[in-house]
């Protein structure tokens, strides 16, 4: 899942980076209103952090501009503001959620996650498709009733193409969804995680649970 | 001291409603006694006038018969005669007492208050005549001599006083119902009268610090209470703005702290969510750190505008060569991020004022910084100042301002900061102009922002006046 990170008190900006990452999103991170809007009118991101008193272009007039260009972004607001008004103003802004600083970092990812499930039409934080049970909240993954260790970057993968099981999900659409801007991995390195996720998934002798669909992308399928 | 108003008013109204009552029954007794006295004495005189127009002895006691009054011992009526030679004739009723023997000088009657044998009080006349001694007959065509004799008539005056009691009790029962009646009364009006600041008070009592949007309402208000009403209702409208702005500056305060509080706990959380190198712990307390000395450096700044606020800032005023301290403060100046270097031109000359040195130099510390800060690359800061009646004007200007010219108005509240002014290294928490201008104000001076929009020109303008300046 890829965020947009839109912060510009550094130390804030740089510790809640660190703490996204290592949960397993991609993340853009920008410390400008301006260059924050660019980045989400141009790119598909699942959830966009935005705080309110930016340099450039203040967050609420940022919302309000990626929504009249017709961006239908998840948006958690994440502000020192408090006070009844602003939250009234920003949740009819167009903002999808409210976060009040100072905050537990637990509750934002929960926040992010609730979000992210709400972009995929999903409301149950437990995945079931097929052999495989994805808990999205603890990062977990059973295939056959057996414990599955992946790394950040193959469970991101998987609960991507379990978000959207049943599509097929093209190899641009995985590399957008989790892979930063400033990433300079080639479409190739999707195929590469495909390929260890196989591995780790697919019992002998079986089909893959993960299918190619020639010149598409893959699927993730319930029916086997 | 009484400290009902309503109480206060009734007693002073009763007070002197009394004393006027007291007065009025005064005058109508006393006039009354006058006129019951001169009727009594008028009566008596002539009684005694009838009496010595009586030539003999004889004719005198024949007159004295005609007036029962003198004979009898109920009607305590007396008279007693003297000659010249002695006691002529007494009335039986007198008993063995005497009546005053007063001596008319003239033949003017005069009249006294006596006390009477009977021992009660009693008022006389004496008058003087002559009376012709021996028989009248035989006196007949010889000229007898005449004797010069004093005729004292007493009387009880009890039918005087018993009138004038009538009159006493009359008058204080009539005093003290007119009383009791105008205090009903008075009651009753001041209860009414005073009612509107019962409104006022019932109607002040309801106003709470929550809401000081209330006014009162003058209307139907008596014209005596409406300056009041008026008054109060700017007294709550400045208390309103000060309570706004001090919730406003309340909020500013917790806003601009939770930010670098957010930081430090997402560092702290992030950083504890899992075990990490001793390298990674080390950069956490490093940014923790970081973050603390930012909050304090707010929090130190905040109570320093409280405290020149409340004037509890001891200023110690002596002479300064504003030059080397302008120059000390550049000296002293943390180098900027990057290797923008700013060109500073000291043109002060050597001017001098009075002031308080430490908060000269947090002030121009303050400006410079701002000044390089907010500057563009290559830019110039530039402190210039003139002597002029008595006040010392100190301008601290630097190019690279990219704010409207309107803004020139907010630049000294607190936590304001021009858009671009907010940093990435949140290192000013737009407290330094609001500091400048408190600083400047406690020392009785004035402060101005003044932004030329063409030139990119920032220029802080302060004014510090009564000061001892030595000519540049």
């Amino acid at each position: 899942m890829k965020l947009l990170l839109i912060e510009d008190y550094l130390p804030l900006q740089k510790s809640l980076a660190r703490g996204l990452r290592e949960a397993g999103y991609a993340l853009d991170v920008t410390g400008d209103g301006k260059e924050g809007l660019w980045l989400a009118c141009g790119n598909e991101y699942d959830v966009i952090i935005l705080d309110l008193m930016l340099p450039g272009l203040d967050g609420l007039s940022l919302l309000t501009r990626l929504r009249s260009a017709g961006k239908k972004t998840h948006v958690l607001i994440l502000t020192a503001k408090d006070a009844l008004a602003d939250r009234v103003r920003g949740l009819d802004s167009g903002a999808d959620d409210y976060l009040v600083k100072p905050f537990a970092f637990d509750e934002l990812l929960a926040r992010v996650r609730s979000l992210v499930r709400r972009g995929y039409q999903e409301k149950n934080p437990l995945l079931k498709i097929g052999p495989l049970r994805i808990d999205t909240s603890a990062h977990s993954v059973h295939c056959r009733g057996q414990s599955v260790p992946l790394t950040a970057r193959e469970y991101t993968l998987l609960e991507y193409l379990a978000m959207r099981a049943g599509q097929i999900v093209s190899r641009s659409e995985i590399w957008e969804h989790l892979y930063e801007f400033n990433d300079d991995a080639t479409s190739n390195v999707v195929d590469v995680y495909v390929g260890y996720l196989r591995r780790k998934l697919d019992a002998p002798d079986t089909a893959s649970l993960i299918r190619t669909v020639r010149g598409a992308g893959y699927i993730l399928e319930a029916t086997q | 001291m009484i400290r009902s108003l309503r109480s206060r008013l009734l007693v002073g109204v009763l007070a002197a409603v009394t004393c006027l009552l007291a007065l009025f029954g005064a005058g109508v007794y006393e006039s009354f006694r006058r006129a019951l006295t001169a009727e009594f004495d008028q009566s008596l005189v002539s009684t005694a006038r009838t009496l010595a127009a009586q030539r003999t002895k004889t004719q005198l006691e024949m007159a004295l018969e005609s007036l029962p009054q003198f004979g009898s011992e109920e009607d305590l009526a007396y008279f007693q005669a003297w000659a010249a030679n002695g006691d002529i004739m007494r009335s039986s009723s007198l008993g063995i007492g005497d009546l005053p023997r007063i001596v008319p000088s003239g033949d003017t009657p005069v009249l006294q208050d006596i006390t009477l044998p009977s021992g009660l009080p009693g008022r006389a006349v004496a008058v003087s005549f002559s009376l012709q001694t021996g028989n009248a007959r035989a006196a007949a065509g010889k000229k007898k001599p005449a004797v010069r004799a004093v005729l004292v008539l007493a009387q009880d005056t009890a039918e005087v006083r018993e009138r004038l009691g009538v009159l006493a009790m009359l008058l204080w029962a009539g005093g003290a119902a007119t009383l009791a009646a105008a205090s009903a009364v008075m009651l009753v009006v001041v209860r009414r009268g005073l009612a509107p600041l019962n409104t006022i008070a019932h109607e002040i009592s309801a106003i709470t610090s929550d809401d000081l949007t209330y006014r009162i309402s003058a209307a139907g208000m008596p014209a005596e209470m409406t300056p009041v009403a008026q008054k109060l209702n700017d007294l709550l409208a400045r208390l309103e703005e000060a309570f706004k702005r001090e919730r406003g500056f309340t909020s500013d305060v917790a806003h601009e702290l939770r930010t670098p509080l957010a930081g430090m706990l997402a560092t702290i959380e992030v950083t504890l969510s899992r075990s990490r190198t001793g390298k990674d712990y080390v950069q956490a307390m490093q940014d923790c750190m970081t973050i603390a000395a930012q909050m304090q450096a707010m929090v130190e700044s905040l109570l320093m505008l409280a405290r020149l606020s409340s004037g509890s800032v001891a200023l110690q005023r002596q002479q300064i060569d504003l030059a080397a301290v302008a120059d000390n403060c550049w000296k002293l100046l943390p180098a900027p991020a990057g290797a923008v270097t700013t060109a500073f031109e000291n043109r002060l000359g050597d001017l001098r004022c009075t002031a308080d040195a430490d908060c000269m130099s947090m002030v121009l510390t303050n400006l410079f910084d701002n000044a390089v800060t907010y500057n563009r690359p290559g830019g110039r800061v530039w402190v210039d100042g003139l002597a002029e009646d008595g006040r010392v004007h100190v301008t601290v200007s630097n190019t690279g301002c990219t704010l409207p010219a309107e803004a020139a108005e907010q630049v000294f509240a607190p936590f304001w900061r021009g858009d671009q002014s907010r940093t990435m290294t949140g290192t000013h928490a737009g407290l330094g102009l609001s500091l400048v201008q408190r600083s400047i104000e406690a020392q009785g001076g004035s402060v101005k922002a003044i932004i030329n929009e063409d030139d990119g020109i920032f220029t802080i303008r302060m004014t510090l006046p009564g000061v001892e300046a030595v000519s540049r």
